[in-house]
């Protein structure tokens, strides 16, 4: 049931009625028990659809993360459920969620994101080599392209600054054209000329190939790339807001804070 | 500072508990060696003090001869035990006999011969302060066809008073009438040995000569003056030609030989625990390096916040001083309990040890300790000295991968040493005389820190080449375990060494062993024209009465008989055994391949010498040879040179010369040739109806003589390789710790790895080719080492060993079992990365 980013381009400007690639119905998440109880999900429904850049804000401890790895399959619910392209994560296994992750979920993390034995090019088409795959080489060199890293495929990346260590996470993200791709807070270490630039390149993502991206964030500037930004506080979403920019989510974070 | 150390012991108490493992085991093998030599040489000094508890002086005659083990003193005449016993301040003296003699067990089969763990034949003397056993029951021997034996072999051979024993003395069976059964002192006999006592006639006819006793014991009046009695004995006899001891002086010096021959023994043994402990110091060096590089920023922190360097220092000093002390303490309980493993293994390869309650010196234990903490901080000083060295400023820095290692500094002084290790191994082995044995160690010693040094800058290249077809078959998995692998190059080569001399040992003594079977092979089939061998089948004295091959000759089947017997003596000087054939008849059954003159002309007051002893000591025909045998001394005429491996003395005399001036003659191998007309299958039964009565005689021919040397050759191996799996182990530690340690360093890596879609199994067998990858190195580099080594060796051997053989499926089976040892050690540490829980390993928040 592979979608091509092509087909689902068409879906998405075709139909009117868009079709979700991942969510959560009523995701439950506690840790620990008793009075130490954390819910750091509470109940949480929420779908993305394809070619949709969604944000996901909210106070520290809100529950961003969590939703993220639940719907990445990098975690379990206590209760509720998940689904990537129509498959609901709890009936995986370990083996299947790992292939889900490989072949159909595209990650980019704070820091870290890159195998320090491996260049720029390794890391960018490990998912692929990890699958035994061969990676398709037109959409690779686009990738790499947007990303514009062409003269540093073959460095490591300790030899990279944090926002070339980014971009290079962002193409990899991508190459493997997955069906979804998950951001926790991708600019979160990158000054805010070099954060600009990871965002227009995952905006362009969205708006050339009809990628679908999640992304937390705090920084309401990242949330005005987004089409849409949701809102967590303790675990439940409390509002949402379309088409966001810089002043709209400031203006929203500030009622918030004041609740 | 002191309560980080602890902490730091704590935190890491498994990774530490592993190093330690490697600790344990070096000391242990030590401590048991300590162990298993002072308990041997406790219960042998025992037997001794026990022999001449009642003895005052012992008399006998001055300067033997002696080689390899083998020793032979002139015997003294019945008429100077009589001369004795009327010296005033005696109050009785008795001819002492302690004669070489085998027991023929019930089964036929025969009890090794010598006087440690063998069989001694003596004389029954009455009076109990010169005579070491008591008898339990029955009766001490009278007539001459009685005989008594020990206690402990009575129970252990299961025999009864009133039962024959078959003895074999000098080299020809005879049945006994058991008439009695003795203890030896508080014992029931003196360990391991099998004691025969007999009437003095008889003693004389089996275990030596008519007449004749092998010493005097004497027993002195009460009172009387030991030192002044001395000296009287020593002139009533005759200065020069008998040597007079005190007891007590006779025990001291019989204790130091027997000293002298453990010394070798535990020399052979510690060779093994100082390899493991070798190999330790690699290991405990890279754990502490490790830990010190995983530990910088927490170091650079404590640094930052004021801790000086010498605090750091001694944090990590200490800590490897606490390790010491533990595993030196558990290897010291460890060496107790395996020194009855190597008795058993030492016991399995031919060389039986009585049994005694071990034997715990304080100095073992000393020793113990010292060597676990000495070994565990002289290792760990290096990366204690790294960890003081850490500057504030590293803790803001990110810990990069290292790309240090390949520096033209570490190559030189690579090089150079290597070099020099080499040069002074082959220098070792070269020179003959004393020293020449520490040479070669310190060469290998060197040789080894030589790669050692090296490691880190060849390791690279050597891992990418040994992975080739790993990342061809292992697509990614083989890729991320090849750069793994090689991220570390200083990491890996220090792993990998410790392998190195494991693969090194081994493939060395597999080679030499290799090179010599075939030497052997070669130069038996070369030389080797007899039809049959009767052999004895033990090492060492002992042999056939030289009535057997009287007997041979007889047969109208046997063409040719000549036999070789050998006994020690001093040519020119030097220590030495000196061989003897049939010369007229031993060309035709052994090629001794004559260079000069002839074989059958070494006769009565002539001898032949090797070629390369000639050589050396720059002799030629017609120059004449000294020989001092026990009881006097000729010079022999060189009548031929020869250039042969066997006989291995070097010097030939004709066996008429031999019975002209040793007293006892036994033939230790038989050789014949079958007469024309008759096949060997038909002549077989034949020989082997006529040797029957010896129990110890055993047919070969040519295929079984050769499988017999190289047998031997075998057993020696399998002991080799038997205490060289001890340093092999302590190496796969290595590996699993070092593996252990860089895939917690990588937890973050790996969570990553696990995140975008690397299988549980996918990372399992990443970090289980790693670990093949660090065990190829080290069997590449082991395997240089043994190449080069033995190449030395056998280049030193020649003209004995002159074929350089790598047996290639031995070495390949080497290679595989070390290659599948570093799988296995990286299972653990395997199935540890694959567990890691993903979140938690990546530790996004
Ligand atoms: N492994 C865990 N064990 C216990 N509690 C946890 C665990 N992981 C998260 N939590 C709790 O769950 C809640 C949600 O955590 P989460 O990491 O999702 O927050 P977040 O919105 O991503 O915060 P931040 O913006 O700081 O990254 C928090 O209260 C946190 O303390
Ligand atoms: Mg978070």
């Amino acid at each position: 049931m592979t979608m091509t980013l092509d087909a689902l381009r068409t879906e998405v400007f075709g139909t009117p009625a868009r079709k979700p690639v991942a969510g959560a119905l009523d995701a439950v998440k506690t840790y620990g028990r008793g009075e130490a109880e954390v819910r750091a999900l509470d109940g949480v429904s929420v779908d993305f659809y394809a070619g949709d850049f969604t944000a996901i804000m909210g106070p520290s401890g809100s529950g961003k993360s969590t939703l993220m790895h639940v719907l990445a399959g990098l975690d379990d619910l206590t209760s509720g459920s998940v689904y990537v392209g129509g498959t609901d994560l709890s009936t995986l296994n370990d083996k299947a969620l790992t292939k889900l992750r490989r072949d159909r979920i595209g990650f980019i993390f704070q820091a870290f994101n890159l195998v320090p034995t491996l260049n720029v090019y390794e890391n960018i088409v490990l998912p692929m080599t990890l699958a035994g795959r061969k990676a398709d080489r037109q959409w690779v060199e686009a990738v790499i392209d947007i990303v514009g890293l062409d003269h540093r495929l073959k460095h490591r990346p300790s030899e990279l600054s944090g926002g070339q260590q980014q971009r290079v996470a962002v193409a990899r993200a991508l190459a493997s054209r997955p069906a979804i791709v998950f951001a926790d807070e991708p600019t979160g270490n990158l000054d805010s000329v070099t954060g600009a630039e990871v965002l227009a390149f995952m905006r362009q993502a969205v708006r050339e190939y009809g990628q679908t991206i999640v992304m937390v964030t705090h920084d309401p500037v990242a949330a005005g790339y987004a089409d849409r930004a949701i809102c967590l506080v303790d675990g439940q979403i409390v509002d949402e807001l379309h088409d966001p920019n810089t002043d709209s989510v400031i203006d929203r974070m500030k009622t918030l804070g004041r609740k | 500072m002191f309560k980080l150390t602890l902490k730091n012991l704590w935190a890491y108490r498994t990774r530490l508990a592993l190093t330690g493992v490697a600790v344990v085991l070096g000391v242990a093998f030590m401590a048991g060696t300590m162990v298993l030599t002072d308990t041997m040489k406790r219960s042998f000094d025992a037997v001794f003090e026990t022999t001449n508890a009642g003895v005052d002086l012992v008399v006998q005659r001055p300067q033997p001869v002696g080689a390899n083990g083998f020793s032979d003193r002139q015997r003294v005449d019945s008429a100077s035990v009589d001369e004795v016993r009327a010296i005033k301040g005696v109050d009785n003296a008795s001819g002492s006999i302690l004669g070489m003699t085998q027991l023929v067990n019930k089964d036929g089969t025969v009890n090794p011969p010598g006087d440690i763990g063998g069989t001694v034949g003596v004389n029954w003397i009455d009076d109990e302060r010169l005579n070491p056993l008591r008898v339990e029951s029955g009766r001490a021997p009278v007539a001459d066809n009685e005989v008594l034996i020990d206690k402990a072999t009575m129970v252990s051979h299961g025999y009864q008073v009133g039962e024959k024993v078959t003895l074999l003395a000098k080299g020809r069976p005879v049945t006994l009438d058991l008439v009695g059964v003795a203890t030896f002192g508080e014992l029931d006999g003196p360990p391991g040995t099998v004691l025969a006592a007999v009437n003095d006639q008889t003693a004389q006819a089996l275990f030596a000569q008519p007449g004749q006793y092998d010493s005097i014991v004497v027993a002195a009046e009460k009172g009387t003056d030991i030192d002044v009695l001395v000296a009287d004995v020593e002139n009533a006899l005759g200065a020069g030609n008998f040597e007079v001891m005190t007891g007590a002086q006779d025990t001291a010096r019989r204790q130091d030989d027997l000293h002298q021959e453990l010394g070798f023994f535990n020399t052979f043994l510690m060779a093994f625990a100082i390899v493991s402990l070798f190999v330790g110091t690699f290991i405990i060096y890279n754990t502490f390096s490790i830990l010190v590089a995983q530990r910088t920023k927490e170091s650079a922190m404590l640094r930052a916040i004021g801790a000086n360097k010498r605090q750091l220092l001694w944090s990590t000093a200490s800590e490897s001083a606490a390790v010491g002390v533990v595993a030196g303490a558990i290897g010291l309980g460890l060496g107790i309990a395996m020194s009855f493993g190597l008795k058993a293994m030492v016991g399995a390869a031919g060389f039986d040890v009585p049994d005694g309650g071990a034997v715990i010196a304080a100095r073992t234990v000393i020793a113990a300790l010292s060597v676990g903490v000495g070994v565990t901080v002289i290792s760990a000083v290096g990366p204690a000295m790294r960890a003081g060295r850490v500057r504030p400023m590293a803790a803001l820095r990110d810990v990069a991968i290292e790309r240090t290692g390949a520096s033209v500094v570490r190559t030189v002084v690579g090089i150079v040493m290597t070099v020099g290790g080499v040069a002074a191994f082959a220098g070792g082995i070269i020179a003959t005389g004393e020293g020449s044995l520490s040479l070669i160690a310190i060469g290998f010693l060197v040789t080894v820190l030589g790669f050692f040094v090296l490691g880190p800058v060849i390791a690279r290249p050597v891992i990418r080449v040994l992975a080739m077809p790993i990342s061809l078959w292992g697509g990614t998995t083989g890729e991320l375990a090849r750069e793994n692998a090689t991220r570390s190059p200083k990491r890996t080569a220090a792993t990998a060494s410790a392998l190195m001399v494991g693969v090194a040992l081994v493939g060395f003594i597999t080679i030499l062993a290799a090179s010599t079977k075939v030497s052997v092979d070669e130069a038996i089939g070369n030389s080797m024209r007899a039809d049959f061998v009767v052999e004895t089948g033990a090492r060492g004295e002992g042999g056939f009465s030289p009535d057997l091959a009287e007997r041979l000759e007889a047969l109208p089947e046997v063409a040719t008989v000549s036999s070789y017997r050998f006994a020690p003596a001093e040519i020119e000087g030097n220590a030495a055994l000196l061989d003897a054939a049939r010369t007229e008849t031993i060309g035709d059954v052994f090629d001794l391949n004559v260079k000069e003159g002839a074989i059958e002309d070494v006769r009565d007051g002539s001898i032949a010498v090797v070629k390369s002893k000639a050589d050396k000591q720059g002799l030629r025909m017609g120059d004449t040879v000294h020989v001092r045998f026990a009881a006097d001394e000729v010079d022999l005429k060189i009548a031929a040179i020869y250039d042969a491996n066997f006989p291995e003395g070097g010097y030939l005399v004709d066996i008429a010369t031999m019975e002209a001036h040793v007293a006892d003659q036994y033939d230790s191998k038989i050789f014949m040739a079958i007469a024309g007309g008759e096949s060997a299958d038909q002549v077989r039964p034949i020989v082997e109806e006529t040797i029957r009565e010896y129990p110890n005689a055993k047919l070969a021919d040519k295929a079984a003589f050769t499988r017999r040397i190289t047998e031997g050759i075998d057993a020696i191996l399998n002991m080799v390789y038997g205490l060289l799996t001890l340093a092999v182990m302590i190496a796969l530690i290595g590996i699993a710790n070092t593996l252990a340690l860089s895939v917690h360093e990588r937890t973050r890596e790996i969570g990553l790895l696990r995140a975008v879609g690397m299988t549980k199994r996918q990372v399992r067998l990443t970090v289980r080719l790693e670990s093949m990858l660090i065990a190829l190195l080290g069997v590449a580099l082991g395997t240089c080492l043994a190449l080069g080594l033995a190449w030395g060796i056998v280049k030193a051997l020649e003209p004995n060993v002159n074929h350089f053989v790598v047996p290639p499926i031995e070495m390949l089976a080497i290679a595989a079992v070390a290659a599948a040892a570093g799988v296995f050690a990286g299972l653990g540490p395997a199935r540890r990365a694959s567990k890691l829980n993903v979140l938690d390993a990546i530790g996004t928040n």
